[in-house]
C-alpha cells in the first residue's frame, strides 16, 4: 500500500534540471529518509508532493490524490513542516493554533495541549518574537495535531539545538508509534536518519542514486580493504561499485554480493583482506560525491 | 526505567542491542519474571528510534520465549535465564574478533599475542594471583 | 472552515481601512467647519476671483452640498481611496507568497481558488462597505453642524467611486502577482494610475479614465440620469482583473 507514487517526476528551470525522472513509491507506516546534497531536488521534489509546484513532467500521487490537480484534498490528510517557517508572524502561538484548527476537522485538541507542554511554547507570545527552534517546533505541532495520515517534513531538524533535536524525535517517533502514521522527512544530518528511518531514498542531482531498506542497505554495502604483493591495478570478475587505491594498497566498494567478492579476493592471496561496515554517512558520500548526471531532456 | 543505552555509530543494528541489553538484565537481575517492560511506544518515543527496530526486539525475545505480550496488559518478562553459552560465546567472540584484527594490523605474532593473553587471563581470572598483584594491576608495560 | 481564514484575514487590513475611514470622515469635518470661514474670505461677486479659480469653482464653494461633492466625491474619495485601494491590493497576497505563509493555508486543504476568492472578496466587501458609510455618514455630520443638504445624490455618488475604487483595487492587485515584489508593484500601481487619471483632462479621451466616472459629476449636479453603465462597467472590469489575477495566482510556482 503505496502512500506517495511518482512516475518519472520531473522539473526543468530553464537549462536546470532539478529533478529527473524520480520514481518513488513509500509504503504505509514506513519512516522514509528522503537524502541529498544541498541542492540536489529535495525541497523541489517534496513541494511538487504537496502541489506547490507543478512538475515538468510525470506525475506525483499521495494517498491516491493527484499532486497537481487535487492537492486541496491531500492538504486535508497530510501533515508538512517546510525548510523556511511558513507560520504568520503577527499572530500569537494560540491564534496560529487556532487558526490551523479551524481549518482541519482532525485536529487533536488534547494532543496539541499535550504537544504545547512537552515544547513549552508560550501561548500569548507572537511567533516573531520566538526563537528559531520554538517557531520550529510550534510548525511541528500545527503539522502534527491534526493526527495526520502522513507527515511531510523539509530538513526538520535543521537549526535546532540537539536538545530541542532529540526532543523533535521523541515526539516524532512516539506519533509514529501510536498512530502508524507514514513519515517521508528530508535530511542531512545522517545520524538522525539512521536511527528513525527504516527506508532510505538518497537524491543527487536531481537523480534518485539509491533506494531501499536501510538495513539492508547497510548490510550490502561494505568496503574491502585488500594489500597485495603484485602492485598491479585489480581486475575482478564479480561487479563492484568502485576500486581505488594505489601501491598495492585496494579499497573495494561493493554494493551486493560480498562474500562472492571476497571469495574471489581472498583466491588471489592478498597480504592484507578487510571488511569495514559503513555508516550511513560513508553510505552517503559513495552515493552522492559522483558526478551523477540527469539525462537530458 | 532508563536501562537502555543505544550505540547509534555502532555496526551492531540497534534491535540487536536492545535483545542483548535486555538479556543482560534478565540475567542478572535487574528484571526479574513477571517485570514488565515498556510499551513498544514507550521505548520508541524515549529512545527516539524507529518503533518497527523496538518492535522486531521484542518479536525476537518473544520467539526465544523470554519475554510474553499478554493482550491488553503489556508485555513481561517471562522466563530467567542466565545467558546460554551459545549467546554469551557470541558476544565475547564478536568482542575478541574486532581485538585480534587490531592485533593482527600492528603486525603482532601469534606466540606474542598468546603471552600477552595468559598475562591477563591470569590477572583477571586467577583470584590469589589477583589479591597479591593488586598494586601492579595498573603497571603492565 | 474558511472562518478562521476571514478572521484572519479582518485582522490583518482592520488597521488599514480604519486609518483610512478616520482621514476621510476628518476631512469631511474639517471642511464642514471651514466652510463658513472660507466663505468669508471669498469675494462677494464673481469679477473679483483670483485667475486660478474657475467659475465653477467659485459656485463650488459658495453652495454647501456642491463643496460637498467637491470635497469628497471629486478629490479625497478618489485620492484616498485609491491609495487604500492599492495599498489593499499589494498586500492581499504578494507579500504572503513571498514569505511563504500562503503555504501554511495552501497545505492545511484549501484551494488556491478559494484562498484568492475568499480574501478578494473580503477586501472588496470591505472597501465598498467603507467608502459607502464614508457617503452616508455625510448627512449626519453636515446637520450636526446645522448644514442641510440640497439633495441626497452624494450618496449613490459615492457608491458609484467605491465601485471604481473596486476597479483600482483589482488592477493593483494583478500588478503584484505580476511584479511580486511589494515596493515595485506599489510604485508601478500609482504611476499607473496617476498616467490614467491624466485622461480626465480632456475632453475627449475622459471616457476612458475610471477617475472621471468615478466623480459622477454630471449626475450629482443633476445634468444627466445615474450613470448605470459606469457601474455596470466598473464591475464587470473588476470582475475580468480579479479572474485574471486568480488564473495568475493558480499558475504560481511557490
Amino acid at each position: 500500500m503505496s502512500v506517495i507514487i511518482t512516475r518519472e517526476l520531473s522539473k526543468v528551470y530553464g537549462a536546470k534540471q532539478a529533478v529527473c525522472d524520480l520514481n518513488l513509491a513509500i509504503t504505509r507506516g514506513s519512516v522514509f529518509g528522503f537524502l541529498g546534497p544541498n541542492g540536489s531536488g529535495k525541497s523541489t521534489t517534496v513541494k511538487m508532493l504537496l502541489g506547490l509546484r507543478s512538475p515538468s513532467k510525470g506525475s506525483a500521487q499521495v494517498l491516491g490524490f493527484d499532486s497537481s490537480t487535487e492537492s486541496e484534498l491531500i492538504g486535508q490528510h497530510v501533515g508538512y513542516v517546510p525548510e523556511l517557517g511558513n507560520l504568520y508572524p503577527q499572530l500569537t502561538v494560540q491564534e496560529s493554533i487556532n487558526l490551523v484548527k479551524g481549518l482541519r476537522p482532525s485536529w487533536d485538541d488534547s494532543y496539541a495541549n499535550h504537544l504545547l507542554t512537552i515544547f513549552e511554547l508560550p501561548d500569548r507570545q507572537r511567533v516573531r518574537k520566538l526563537s528559531k527552534g520554538m517557531q520550529r517546533q510550534l510548525a511541528l505541532l500545527l503539522a502534527m495535531a491534526p493526527r495526520p495520515e502522513l507527515l511531510i517534513l523539509d530538513e526538520p531538524s535543521s537549526g535546532l539545538d540537539p536538545i530541542k533535536r532529540q526532543e523533535f524525535l521523541q515526539v516524532l517517533m512516539d506519533g509514529v508509534a501510536e498512530t502508524g502514521q507514514t513519515v517521508f522527512f528530508s535530511s542531512h544530518n545522517m545520524t538522525e536518519v539512521e536511527r528513525v528511518a527504516d527506508t532510505i531514498g538518497i537524491l543527487h542531482n536531481g537523480r534518485l542514486v539509491v533506494t531501499g531498506d536501510l538495513e539492508e542497505i547497510r548490510h550490502n554495502v561494505k568496503r574491502i580493504r585488500v594489500v597485495m604483493a603484485n602492485k598491479e591495478p585489480l581486475q575482478l570478475q564479480n561487479s563492484v561499485r568502485k576500486i581505488e587505491g594505489e601501491q598495492g594498497q585496494r579499497i573495494v566498494t561493493v554494493e551486493k554480493g560480498l562474500d562472492a567478492v571476497l571469495a574471489e579476493l581472498r583466491a588471489m592471496q592478498p597480504l592484507v583482506i578487510e571488511t569495514y561496515d559503513l555508516s550511513l554517512e560513508d553510505i552517503f558520500v559513495i552515493y552522492a560525491g559522483g558526478d551523477a548526471k540527469c539525462a537530458a531532456h | 526505567m532508563n536501562l537502555f543505552y543505544l550505540d547509534h555509530r555502532s555496526p551492531i543494528p540497534i534491535y540487536v542491542q536492545l535483545q542483548n541489553q535486555i538479556k543482560q538484565a534478565v540475567a542478572g537481575g535487574v528484571l526479574k519474571k513477571g517485570d514488565q517492560l515498556p510499551s513498544v511506544r514507550e521505548l520508541a518515543g524515549r529512545l527516539a528510534v524507529n518503533p518497527n527496530t523496538i518492535a522486531r526486539a521484542y518479536q525476537e525475545l518473544e520467539r526465544e520465549a523470554l519475554i510474553e505480550t499478554l493482550r491488553g496488559r503489556g508485555t513481561f518478562v517471562a522466563e530467567v535465564r542466565a545467558l546460554a553459552p551459545p549467546a554469551r560465546r557470541l558476544k565475547i567472540s564478536e568482542a575478541l574478533d574486532n581485538l585480534l584484527r587490531e592485533a593482527k594490523r600492528l603486525g603482532m605474532a601469534r606466540h606474542e599475542l598468546e603471552q600477552v593473553f595468559a598475562e591477563r587471563m591470569a590477572v583477571i581470572f586467577d583470584d590469589s594471583v589477583r589479591k597479591g598483584r593488586d598494586e601492579d594491576e595498573c603497571d603492565y608495560n | 472552515m474558511c472562518r478562521t481564514l476571514i478572521g484572519k484575514e479582518l485582522r490583518d487590513i482592520k488597521w488599514k481601512l480604519f486609518v483610512a475611514f478616520l482621514v476621510l470622515v476628518a476631512s469631511i469635518v474639517l471642511m464642514i467647519i471651514l466652510h463658513e470661514r472660507l466663505l468669508e474670505l471669498l469675494p462677494a461677486d464673481m469679477s473679483e476671483i483670483p485667475f486660478f479659480i474657475s467659475p465653477d469653482m467659485f459656485n463650488n464653494f459658495r453652495d454647501f452640498t456642491n463643496a460637498m461633492w467637491s470635497n469628497l466625491n471629486d478629490q479625497n474619495l478618489p485620492q484616498i481611496g485609491s491609495l487604500l485601494a492599492i495599498i489593499l491590493g499589494i498586500g492581499l497576497l504578494a507579500p504572503e507568497i513571498e514569505s511563504g505563509t500562503i503555504t501554511l493555508l495552501l497545505t492545511n486543504g484549501i484551494s488556491r481558488q478559494r484562498v484568492f476568492w475568499t480574501k478578494s472578496i473580503l477586501a472588496v466587501g470591505a472597501l465598498i462597505l467603507l467608502l459607502v458609510v464614508v457617503g452616508i455618514l455625510v448627512v449626519p455630520l453636515s446637520s450636526a453642524f446645522g448644514y442641510s443638504l440640497r439633495h441626497f445624490r452624494i450618496i449613490p455618488a459615492t457608491l458609484v467611486a467605491a465601485l471604481g475604487i473596486a476597479f483600482v483595487f483589482s488592477v493593483s492587485l494583478l500588478i503584484s502577482l505580476i511584479l511580486k515584489e511589494r515596493i515595485w508593484s506599489g510604485i508601478v500601481s500609482a504611476v499607473v494610475f496617476a498616467l490614467w487619471s491624466i485622461l480626465g483632462f480632456w475632453e475627449a479621451t475622459r471616457v476612458f479614465s475610471p477617475f472621471y466616472h468615478m466623480r459622477a459629476r454630471d449626475y450629482f449636479y443633476g445634468d444627466a440620469n445615474f450613470p448605470w453603465l459606469a457601474v455596470v462597467g466598473f464591475i464587470a472590469a473588476t470582475i475580468a482583473v480579479l479572474l485574471v489575477a486568480e488564473r495568475r495566482f493558480a499558475r504560481e510556482e511557490l
